[in-house]
């Protein structure tokens, strides 16, 4: 058993193996991510962005499934999502179709356009803060990570009015600016229109 | 159920702890000596203020004071224990993460300290006195934050 199961203090922890940082800091952190508290994964998520851990990426992955609530958002940027998500919708198993297929260190492959459309679809609404802050520290870990390997499958369509569904569009669009600005933007193109 | 919410029942002491921590060296006696800010220390008696005090003398960078502190750190309060222990940390002795280590594996009983009251209206327990100090603990680890001097791996394994 660790501390990381001590509802006393593991919410607390993230943070202080964040500034201690260094590698055993990142293992403790990727550790925190399986804490059965949503709100010591949040800030797992956190403390491994702050500490640019890519290696982390492989397993942030499964936390975009995570459709747990942390009280974390009342206080964070997701704040103003997740009350609604409690209200309206319960999470949806759809949900687990999410965009991206496949991440590591050196790619970050999206899935073909149905399934996203789907996503994108049911992804408005039901997504609680832990999937939230994953796709969000996801797409900023890859940024420093610079995917070598990149499928753009499927048409994202921004919706600047659904605050939650946009989070994995902007890692949509965010690949392309990527790839545009490393002059890949004609082949990523050629790469969309075949369907990836 | 006395323990449901010990995030948000604790937090805002350490809240201002953080504050107060990142204005080091803005507020107080910066021309002080460093045996006249242990003695500082010692008559201290709220733990966040100590604690502002205990990183000054970490930056004046002067080991010799660290006897004058020996004996605190064995203080019945866990949170002016842990501040001596992070003076000790912060100056390189190892004794100073073994001790805030100690307070984070801590459930024996102790005297009345700092920080275990949900609010002004709330009366004492141990259970919320140790939750406290092992918070605090794990917030020093946190500030002594060089790997060398705190170990990520304390948290790993739950005795």
């Amino acid at each position: 058993m660790s501390f990381f199961d001590d509802p006393d203090i593991n919410y607390k922890i993230p943070w202080a193996l964040r500034n201690i940082s260094g590698k055993s800091a990142i293992e403790g952190l990727i550790r925190a991510l399986r804490s059965p508290s949503p709100q010591v994964r949040v800030f797992a998520i956190q403390g491994l962005e702050d500490l640019e851990a890519g290696e982390a990426l492989p397993d942030l992955l499964p936390l975009l499934s995570d459709h747990a609530m942390s009280s974390y958002d009342r206080r964070g940027y997701v704040s103003k999502g997740s009350p609604l998500v409690r209200r309206r919708v319960p999470p949806s198993p759809r949900c687990s179709a999410h965009p991206i297929r496949h991440v590591n260190r050196n790619s970050l492959i999206l899935r073909n356009p149905h399934a996203e459309t789907s996503w994108t679809k049911t992804g408005d609404v039901p997504l609680s803060s832990g999937i939230v802050v994953a796709k969000w520290r996801l797409r900023k870990l890859a940024n420093q990570t610079e995917p070598a390997k990149v499928h753009l499958s499927g048409n994202a369509v921004f919706r600047p009015n659904a605050a939650f569904g946009t989070v994995s569009l902007r890692i949509t669009c965010w690949l392309k600016a990527r790839l545009a600005t490393a002059g890949r933007m004609v082949a990523a193109s050629a790469e969309i229109q075949r369907g990836g | 159920m006395g323990l449901v919410l010990p995030p948000f029942r604790i937090l805002p002491h350490v809240l201002v702890v953080s504050v107060l921590s990142s204005q080091l060296g803005v507020c107080g006696d910066e021309q002080a000596q460093p045996t006249e800010m242990v003695e500082q220390f010692k008559s201290e008696t709220v733990f966040w203020k100590q604690l502002e005090i205990g990183q000054k003398i970490i930056l004046a960078k002067d080991a010799r004071v660290l006897p004058l502190l020996e004996s605190w750190l064995t203080h019945p309060d866990r949170h002016e224990r842990g501040n001596t222990a992070l003076v000790f940390g912060g100056l390189g002795d190892r004794r100073g993460f073994e001790v805030i280590a100690a307070i984070l594996r801590d459930f024996s009983d102790r005297p009345e300290g700092q920080a275990a009251y949900v609010s002004s209206k709330s009366s004492w327990s141990l259970p919320l006195q140790i939750a406290a100090d092992r918070y605090y603990a794990v917030h020093l680890l946190g500030l002594l934050k060089d790997p060398s001097g705190a170990n990520p791996r304390v948290f790993f394994r739950r005795p």
